[in-house]
This record gives C-alpha cells, structure tokens and sequence, in this order.
C-alpha cells in the first residue's frame, strides 16, 4: 500500500472511530480492518489513546469562583444599563475594568487608539491632503465620511479603478447595496454567511455546493450579450492612469525620466528600437505600468478581453490553463480570479463589472440572486471576499502543523493583514478593544462603526507607508515577500551569500505528491535550481569558476526582459584526496519517528554513508528522545560489524529533546576532535524538538558556537506532517553545513552518496556572491530567490559577515531577470559577477589567518543568446525550475505567465537531456498543473486595492529615491490615484464592517 | 434552568437577569477553557481570554437563529460563537511575540517539572496528556481538542477554525497518531509497565536535560 493509500485510510480510521464517516467510508474502513492486523491494531491504539485523553479530561471545567464573580460582575453592571444589546456607554464599560490587564483595558486601549488614530491621520493628511493637516480627528472623520458619500453618489473613480482591473465587484457594490441588503438578512444562517464571506468557508460540500450555485446564477446573469466593458476600460485607462495630463506624462516619461514611470520598459518609451507609430499607446501604457510595476497579467488580460469578450465571460471551459493564467489571475488577482477549475465562475474582475453605464442595471439584477444563496449583499462583497477564502484557506491547508505560529508571520504580508483583519484579531493590542466576534451577532451603532472604520483603514494604510528610510525593495520585500525588481540607478550592486540546500525541493515535491501545496517561505527558489546536477564544468586548479550565460527571458511577456544566470562551480575533491572525516551521528529517536517508518529511513541512511567511508574515517552515534544516550563512540569506521549492531537495535521511544541529542553529539564530537579531520555532526530527524531547550535562537547559538570549534553540522529531515523544515535549515545554516530533506530511499542515496564530497567535503566557506550591474545598460534588476540570503552590499568585502558553505564539486546557480536600457556598451559589460570566500576553517583555526579569495568576471551583450531556446540546456534547465518555483510560492512576479510554457519547454528539454531527475521534475509539474493553476493568486477585492495602493507608494518612495522630476504634474497624478485607492480601501473595508454588524 | 433554552436565557439576560448569563457562562465555559488553553497554553491567561469571551457575549449578544429550541442546536450556534470569538482572542495572544515566549517559557518549564513522560505516575495522567498535548503543533491540537474534549462535529470545527473539513480530518488524523505514539508509554504501562525496562541496560548513559535558556 502507497503511503498516500495509508495516509487516506489512518483519516479513514480516525474518522471512523469519531463517527464522522458516512456510511460508504464506514464499510471501506471495516473491510479495510476485516484485512489488515496492522489496521486493527492502529485503530486498537487510537482508540485507546482517545480514551486515554477523554478519561484524563474528565470532569467540567470551570472558571474559578473568583473570575465568575468578576465576569457577572462585569455582566451585571452591564446589564443595567437601559439599552442592552448595543454598545454599552463608557463609564459602564469601565466597570469590569480591573479584572483585565491593564493593556486590555479598553481606556487604554481607546487612549492608545486615539493617539494612534490622530498620528494615523495627520500622518495621511500631510501626505495626501496638507489643507486637512491641522483638522480635529472628529472633523477629519466627518470629512472622510463626507467623501464616502460623494463617492457612492459619483461613481466615476470606481468605474476607473474596475478599468485597470482591482475591485472586482466595486461598483455592483454601490450601486446595488439598497436592493441586496435588506434580501441578505433574510437568507439563511446569519453566521454561517457572514462567516462564509469572510472567507471561512463553512465546510467543503457546501462551499462548493453555494459558490457553485452562485456561479451558475452569475453565469447566468452575466452572458451579457455584447459585452460592454471594452469603452469603460479605455476609457478609465486612460482617465485614471494618465487623466488629462497623459501627453505631458507620456513625454515626460519618455525624455526626461523613463525609469521612474516606466519601470517596466515597454515597447514603446525608453527603447529606441520601437516603432514610433506606437509611442502614443505605448507611452500610455508604460505609464500604467509605471503606476502598477508588474502587472503583465493584467495586460494580457486586458488584450484578451478585449477581443474575445465571449471567452472573458466562461473562463470556467478555457481549454488552455496557460491563456487561464495569463487572462484570469493576474498579478495578485488583478482583476479576475483564477477559479477552481471545475467551477463555474462567479462574477468579479474587470471584465464582468464594468459595464459602460457604471453598472448599475446589471448588477441589480444579479444581487437578488446573490444574496438569496446566501451572499451578503453588496455583490461585490459577496464574492470578492469569497475569493478571498482560498487564500486563507490555502495558507492553512498547505502548511498544516508545521509552524504554528510562525506560518502565520511567513504568510505574505497582504494575506497577513488581510487574515488579520478579517479575523478581527490584530497584532495592534492598543486597537483591538473596539473590535468584536467575526460573525453577524453583536450590534454596534452607528458612531462606533464608524469609529472601527477609520481605526482600521487607518491602520491598514499606515501599514503601507515607507517606512523611515526604507528602499523600495525592501517595502516590496515587506508587502510580498518577493525580491523586487530593483532599479539599477537606486542599487547597482546585489549581494547575497550562497546556499547550496536542496532540502526545498525535496520537500516540496512531497507535498505535491500528497496534492497539496507548500507555503511559499518553504519554497525556496534557489533550493529548486541548485538541487539539479551540475552542468557547468568544475574547475581542476582553482577553487570556483563563475560561469554566466544571458538570453532573453522566456517568461518575462516583453521582448526587454532578459535572464541572466549565474553559475558558480566548485572544485571537485577526489575520494581519494578528501580529509578524513569523523562524524557523530545525532539520531532523532523520539515516538514521532515511528511514523511512516522514519527510524527505519534514518537508519537505512546511516548505513549509506557508512558505506561511503573507509579506514580513514570514524563515526561515532548519539541517540535521542526525552534524553540523549551514546551508542557508540566514536570508533573507526571499518569495524562495520560494531557500527552496525550499534545502529540495528535503535527503536523510536518517548519525547524529543533536540537540545540534549545535539549537546551529546557535540561533547563526542569534540572529544574525537581531530585537527586533521573534518569534523561533522550529522543531525537526522524529523524536526519537531519539544522538549527542553526549544528556542531556536539558542539552539543556533550553540550550533554557532561549536561551529567555532571546528565542527560542522549537517542536517537531515525526514517525515511530513510534523516535520519542521526551518528549524533544520536554520541549524545546518549557523552549523556551516548541508540541509537535506529525504523522504525514501532513493533520496536519501542522492543525499548522501551521490552528494557525498558535496556534503562532506567543505572547500570553501563564507561564500558570497556580488553582482554589479551597469545602470548605463540595466534599467532595473531581480534577483530569484535567495530572498533569506540577501547580504548588505557593504558587508561584501567584510569578512567578519558569515555566509554559505559550499561543498566539494558544488553548483550554486542564481537568476536575475532584467531589463535592459537601450544602451549596449560593446565596451563595458552590463554586469559584473565577483565571487568572495574563505579557505574552509579547520579545527581550531585562527579565523584571522584564514585565507580570503575574491575572483570576478564580467557579462558582455555580446555573449548573449538569440532566444531562449538557443541558450544552453543547463541554462534552460535553471531558468523552468526556478519558474516552477515562481509558480509554486505565488510569486508576485510569475502572476500573469503561462503554465503551459513551462511544461511545453520542460518536455522539449527533457527529451534532449534524459535526465532521470529532470524527467521527475517534468512528471511532477504537469501533475501539479492543477494545483498550483487552482489555488494561486486568488485575491479579494480588498487586498487587490491594497495591492494597488502599495504600488502607488513604492512608485513614491522610488521616486523620492531618485531624488528628480518630482514636479507637480506627476506628483499631482500620483495624489490623486493614492487618494481615490485610500477611499477606494476605506470603502471595502467599511461595506465588511457593515456586513458583519449590520 | 437547564431546560431553557439558550435562546431564553438571552432573552432574559437581555431584560437584565444576569442568573441567566451565569446559566449560560456554566453551559459554555468548559469547551471554551479547553479551548483557549489549546491555543495559548496553559501557562497563560487563557482563563482571561475566556472571561473576555463572555464579556463580548454580554455587551453585543448575537442573534440566535430561530430553531426548534430543543434539539440542540441553539446551544451548537451560540456555541460555535463563542468559539469563533475565543478563538479570535487567542489569535491576538497568539500573536504578540512576547507572550508566546512566556508561554514557551511556560511550557518549557512545566516540562522540565513533569520530568518526561516515562516518569508520570497513573494518577498524573491528565497532566501527562496536557503535556502531550502541548507538544502538538497548534493547530493539530486545536482541533484534537475541539473535537475529543469538545465533542464537536468535524464540521463545527471547521466553522470555528475557517478551515475546509478535509484539513480537519487531516489534522485529527496526523495529530491523533502523533498523540498515540506519544502516550504509548503510557497506554503500554497501563497494561504491562514497559518502556522503562525494555530499553537494554547499560546500553547508554542517560543525560539530563539541558539547562534551560
């Protein structure tokens, strides 16, 4: 039985002993048992261990006398109060107040809130509106809602922001809130609904069921004939992006300063090769491209729309996932969601909601419908935050149980806001007093509602400022976790420190086999790329050759953007010629490794790399559970039969104590220190340390600290499910070794004994990489992957700053795409590539005499390659993996590319490369087609304004960088579009508000 | 009072009888004290957040939808309520990083007392499960708690948790066997006293725990 089949039946079997299985399930699981002793004695087990917990917990629980007292206390001096069921006034508030910490007090927090809320104003009033600077918060707040008026009455600034494709249903929202409200509260459970538009989809069957329903009633609906949309979009292009000031714009951006409105050069502005036919749209278009950064998806879409409404409207039969990707799910959402492929598709994005009028009679047809299936009203709402559930859902379902907490800080910082917000919980303790349940029931009035709305909305606006002195990047960086594209002229130099695991990637593929999705922090895109055998040749004298190779960019959707790989190749070390090595096993033993056989994998690859040793080498093995015990010490590795009866008994047992096993393995280890020797801990388990020292900090410091010594530590992860990728990355990291990921025996092979000089054989370390790209010739730059390994340019040529460890006959290969100017220098070349290390550091080195190696190498035009099929396989093959990878952490920067671009190159290179590993990666992204097609770049209403309005404040903040051409005109443009977002967020977040509390 | 409905005593809370709060503040509190323990640890103020949980419930009661009021499901809806905003406030705990060193320290330090599972008498077996608990990923323990402790349905749990059911299943799944293979020392010495014993003497020297941090 596969190990998925196993999986299934253990959430079978548990099901079945809790009564969740239907009857169907029920007879599977019994004839399952009637079969399998093993089965039955699991459900044995599981059955008595939820006995156990039950019988343990018996008994009520209850608050102590003393917190009842104080809570009916808080409770009665509430329930006097004339008006139960609204907001109880101030001084009744205050009655319960001693009883919680005085932060929670809602004083304080209504203190802090205030203060918070006056600096969030002033701080947009003297950004946005400098006559509002010195208005009172309260007249501010009356000014603000003065504007939500206007606005609803004038639905000019929403028909143009649907142009450029956020606020998916924005204007349906407005213009049909009287008839879809009233119908909303009668429709089905309040919660339920409410919950379900948050995005909390109240089960699968009906999720699915409801927005099934729905999208059938859309699609109904919305089969337009004709489709109206084509002038709305233009016309907003053209009124929003540019207003009245478009030529003047245009030509600015095309003489004075092309890098800071058109930041993605287009065809037409910066590069004299374009016709000149097209300069006036082309100008127009840099320009909302220079006003929206990357949103080629959204181009593509709006070019689809355009000419082939019909296919706009039934997305949901597109015969070509690639032509899906591109139209559908732009750059985070931009616009139209990517549905679940089997779904009819609700209405949203811009070619559904901007009929020419601004909407109205359309959309009143429709909100009826909407909310008789349970959608609250405001169409937009409805299913705008329904898209959001994927994403929240997403981030939960493909990262169940690994981080906890941490999952939640890794998430992308709009998901987080989002999730923050609609979860109603906030990292903003002073704020959240005024905040309440995330379903229908409480009741708040009209002031306090109004109150909540500008506390958020100022929130979550502060939240998109630049921060003091932050660049661009790093607000990019901030917002969504990806890599900017940085602009030559701000940055020229991109520094980061190598990183040889694969661990990602193995990881990874995992996942996808149990069809889910990782989280994007697991995928590392530099992992994917360099877990594939090396193709460029290994130095024979020195110890790294740099190797580059530029072609145009395959995915990049403009003929200016170019792929750069960068290839870094470590000396091979014969067998023969490597050091000794002494390494003491730490050996995970704890209870959790007898699942899906761990233990036995560990062991199996134990007995691998035994086999790779010889006389020279000795091992020594620590064993660990609730507390670390020798098995063997540290002995030589010829005596296999002694190695092996000490490996062969080893039985998993009790709790994990990580600390304990790595603090025995250090002492062997240091005391078969030799200086001769390459000293190494292999730490193998499946990641969880719960018991003793858990912080990983400490941890990293020890690790750190023996490092010093001189001794080395690898890491190898098996399991999934509890398996903590991050904290075994991060401990091979401060231990200047290798992670790997092994999930059977053929994995654990390439680990460890196709990668064994790799892995074992340091021969270089602090390695760093430097790229200094010619701003005369780089218009703008991004680096792939790498987004933890960014070192400060400064701290290139500091040795003191700690960086990656590379391995004998190691590959470490990055990728920058980037955009050319149009200068070509023959002369100067557009990037060079220097390469900084230390000789590896023995035990007991002085780090003061360790050698310093720096090496550079230039990339010239001219060495470029016609087209991306011309360049060379290794190179190809570096640039789809990492596009998988894109593809598979929801990059912001592979929104908008084509699914079936990859598989098309990935199954043309596979047949010239025969290569097994490759042949695997090809087999697994087709299968991952759907996945990652259905789930990626969904993004709500809200977060695509927000979206949008973080744009508009990078552009700012890379304008202020730039230090020129702030001059009225573009500044003016600029105020504008960041005040109609800023109304445009407030509204979202107002009609949530009001969805929830009525 | 325990054969009014839920609906009735937030009726008569609502007309000022706080009796008929405290009624429902002893239906609800056990599952919710599970509950927030689950999620912010019990060496925190998850009694606090409960305590405020109720508040909310006091100053802007939901409305109960209108169902027959004996089968259970007024109880179920004001229930999966309270949960979603218990739930919520511990997401806000949760998510200030100073207190979730506190609770790690906590927890740390409850482990470093309770010494271990191979030492925990019978009599301590609820602490032991607590401890055992407490090592589960949150989220794998949240809904083993909603669902055994809890008695709630796969579905109520996804409704309380916004995940899909399958995930909750996956979740019970992953983390039940986890547990098991956890408390197998316990389950066995229940019946024979294992562990301890079978492990070969003199097999290896045993370390004591490290320092704490």
């Amino acid at each position: 039985m596969s190990g998925l089949e196993q999986n299934e039946l253990h959430e079978l079997l548990c099901a079945y002993l809790l009564g969740e299985c239907t009857e169907q399930q029920r007879e599977r699981v019994e004839t399952a048992l009637a079969e399998s002793e093993e089965l039955r004695a699991e459900k044995e087990r599981l059955g008595a261990t939820i006995g156990f917990v039950q019988g343990a917990f018996e008994g009520e629980e209850s608050l102590s006398e003393e917190a009842l007292a104080r809570l009916l206390e808080g409770v009665e001096a509430h329930a006097a109060t004339p008006k139960p069921g609204a907001l109880p006034p101030e001084p009744v508030r205050e009655a319960p107040i001693h009883q919680i910490a005085w932060y929670r007090r809602p004083m304080a927090r209504a203190a802090a809130a205030v203060a918070l809320l006056t600096g969030g104003i002033l701080g947009i009033r003297s950004f946005d509106r400098g006559t509002a600077m010195h208005a009172p918060a309260d007249q501010v707040a009356q000014l603000e809602r003065n504007d939500e008026t206007r606005r609803v009455n004038d639905p000019a600034p929403l028909r143009n922001l649907e142009g450029l494709g956020y606020l998916g249903g924005g204007a349906a929202d407005v213009g049909g809130k009287p008839t879809g409200a009233p119908a909303k509260r009668e429709a089905g459970a309040p919660e339920e609904e409410v919950l379900e538009s948050l995005g909390y989809a109240g089960s699968d069957e009906t999720g699915a069921r409801e927005r099934a329903q729905e999208g059938a009633a859309d699609s109904n609906s919305l089969r337009v004939p004709g489709y109206g949309g084509n002038d709305g979009i233009a016309e907003a292009l053209e009124r929003v992006v540019l207003g009245a000031r478009s030529d003047g714009l245009a030509r600015q951006a095309d003489a004075t300063m092309p890098d800071a409105t058109t930041p993605r050069a287009e065809p037409a502005a910066p590069i004299p090769s374009t016709p000149s036919s097209g300069r006036q749209v082309g100008a127009v278009r840099s320009a909302l491209d220079g006003s929206e950064r990357f949103r080629r998806g959204e181009e593509k879409a709006l070019a689809l729309a355009r000419p082939a409404p019909q296919a706009a409207s039934e997305p949901s039969r597109s015969p070509d996932p690639g032509v899906m990707i591109g139209s559908d799910s732009f750059f985070l959402g931009h616009g139209q969601e990517k549905q679940r492929e089997n779904e009819p598709r609700s209405y949203r994005g811009p070619g559904d909601t901007v009929p020419p009028g601004g909407g109205s009679s359309k959309d009143n047809e429709i909100l009826p419908r909407l909310s008789d299936l349970g959608y609250p009203s405001g169409a937009g709402a409805g299913p705008a935050t329904s898209s959001e559930a994927p994403v929240d859902e997403l981030a939960k379902e493909s990262g169940p149980g690994r981080f906890g907490d941490e999952a939640e800080q890794r998430k992308g910082e709009a998901d987080a806001v989002v999730d923050r917000w609609l979860r109603d919980g906030d990292g903003d303790e002073d704020l959240h007093w005024k905040k309440d349940s995330p379903v229908g029931g409480p009741r708040f009035d009209r002031a306090e509602i109004e109150r909540m709305i500008e506390l958020e909305s100022n929130r979550v606006l502060r939240d998109c400022y630049r921060r003091p002195n932050e660049k661009p990047g790093a607000m990019y960086f901030r917002f969504w976790g990806d890599n900017a594209f940085e602009l030559t002229e701000l940055d020229r130099l991109s520094t980061f420190s190598v990183d040889v695991d694969t661990a990602s990637y193995t990881l990874a593929r995992r996942y996808l086999t149990r069809n889910l999705l990782p989280e994007k922090a697991q995928v590392r895109t530099e992992e994917f790329v360099n877990y594939f055998a090396p193709d460029l040749p290994a130095p024979t004298e020195e110890t790294f050759a740099i190797h580059t190779e530029l072609a145009p960019s395959l995915f990049g959707g403009t003929d200016q953007r170019w792929m750069l790989r960068v290839g870094v190749r470590g000396r091979e070390v014969s067998e023969a010629e490597r050091k000794p090595l002494a390494i003491t096993f730490v050996v995970d033993v704890s209870g959790s490794m007898r699942q899906e056989n761990r233990l036995e994998l560990v062991k199996h690859s134990m007995r691998l790399l035994l086999s790779q040793l010889d006389a020279r080498d000795s091992i020594a093995i620590v064993a660990y559970s609730k507390e670390a015990r020798l098995i063997l010490p540290m002995t030589s590795a010829a005596q296999r039969g002694v190695i092996e009866s000490a490996i062969q008994p080893l039985r998993p047992e009790g709790s994990t104590n990580a600390e304990a096993g790595l603090k025995m393995g250090y002492e062997v280890a240091l005391a078969g220190l030799d200086a001769g020797a390459n000293n190494r801990v292999v730490f193998l388990s499946d990641g969880v340390a719960n018991v003793g020292q858990i912080d990983q900090d400490a941890l990293n410091a020890d690790v750190r600290r023996h490092r010093e010594q001189g001794i080395y530590l690898n890491t190898i992860g098996v399991g999934l499910g509890n398996h903590n990728d991050v904290f075994l990355e991060q401990l091979a990291d401060k231990g200047d070794g290798i992670c790997d990921y092994v999930d059977d025996e053929a994995a654990a092979r390439r680990a460890i004994v196709d990668r064994f000089t790799g892995a074992f054989e340091p021969i270089a370390s602090d390695v760093k990489i430097q790229v200094d790209f010619d701003p005369a010739q780089v218009y703008r730059y991004r680096l792939l992957g790498y987004e933890n390994r960014a070192i400060a340019d400064v701290d290139f040529r500091n040795d003191r700053v700690d960086a990656g460890e590379v391995g004998a006959g190691h590959q470490v290969v990055a990728l920058y795409e980037l955009e050319r100017t149009s200068v070509t220098s023959e002369e100067t070349p557009l990037a060079t590539v220097r390469l900084r290390w230390k000789a590896p550091k023995g035990a007991g080195q002085d780090p003061a005499e360790v050698d310093v190696t720096e090496i550079e190498r230039g990339v010239s035009y001219r060495e470029a390659a016609g087209s991306f099929d011309a360049a060379s396989a290794g190179y190809r093959k570096s640039v789809l993996v990492a596009q998988f990878a894109e593809f598979l952490r929801r990059s912001t920067h592979a929104a908008g590319d084509s699914y079936e671009t990859l598989l098309a190159k990935a199954s043309a290179l596979q047949g010239q490369l025969g290569d097994p590993e490759f042949a695997e990666f090809v087999l697994m992204s087709r299968r991952a087609q759907e996945l990652i097609l259905a789930q990626t770049w969904r993004r709500g209403a809200f977060d695509r304004a927000l979206d949008e309005y973080r744009r508009y404040q990078i552009l700012r903040c890379e304008l202020e960088e730039l230090r020129r051409n702030l001059d009225a005109p573009l500044l003016e443009d600029l105020r504008r579009k960041n005040e109609t977002l800023e109304r445009q967020i407030r509204d979202l977040m107002r009609r949530e508000i009001e969805e929830r509390h009525g | 009072m325990t054969d009014v409905s839920e609906h009735q005593l937030l009726e008569r809370y609502r007309e000022g009888d706080t009796q008929a709060f405290a009624e429902l503040v002893r239906r609800h509190q056990g599952p919710l004290l599970r509950h927030a323990r689950a999620l912010v640890g019990a060496g925190s103020s998850y009694e606090d957040v409960v305590q405020e949980a109720f508040l909310k419930l006091a100053w802007s009661p939901p409305e109960l939808r209108a169902v027959p009021e004996t089968d259970g499901r007024q109880h179920a809806q004001l229930s999966s309520w309270l949960h979603k905003v218990t739930r919520n406030l511990c997401m806000d705990v949760m998510r200030s990083e100073a207190r979730r060193k506190r609770r790690e320290e906590a927890v740390a330090a409850q482990e470093a007392s309770a010494g271990g599972l191979d030492t925990v008498e019978a009599a301590d077996t609820r602490a032991a499960v607590e401890v055992t608990l407490a090592r589960l990923p949150v989220d794998q323990r949240e809904v083993l708690v909603l669902r055994l402790l809890g008695e709630k349905s796969y579905r109520e749990i996804a409704e309380v948790t916004g995940k899909k059911v399958g995930t909750v299943g996956w979740l019970v799944s992953v983390g039940l066997k986890a547990l098991s293979e956890e408390l197998m020392p316990l389950l066995e010495g229940r019946s024979s006293r294992s562990v301890n014993e079978t492990r070969e003497p003199g097999m290896g020297f045993g370390m004591v725990q490290g320092e704490p941090s």
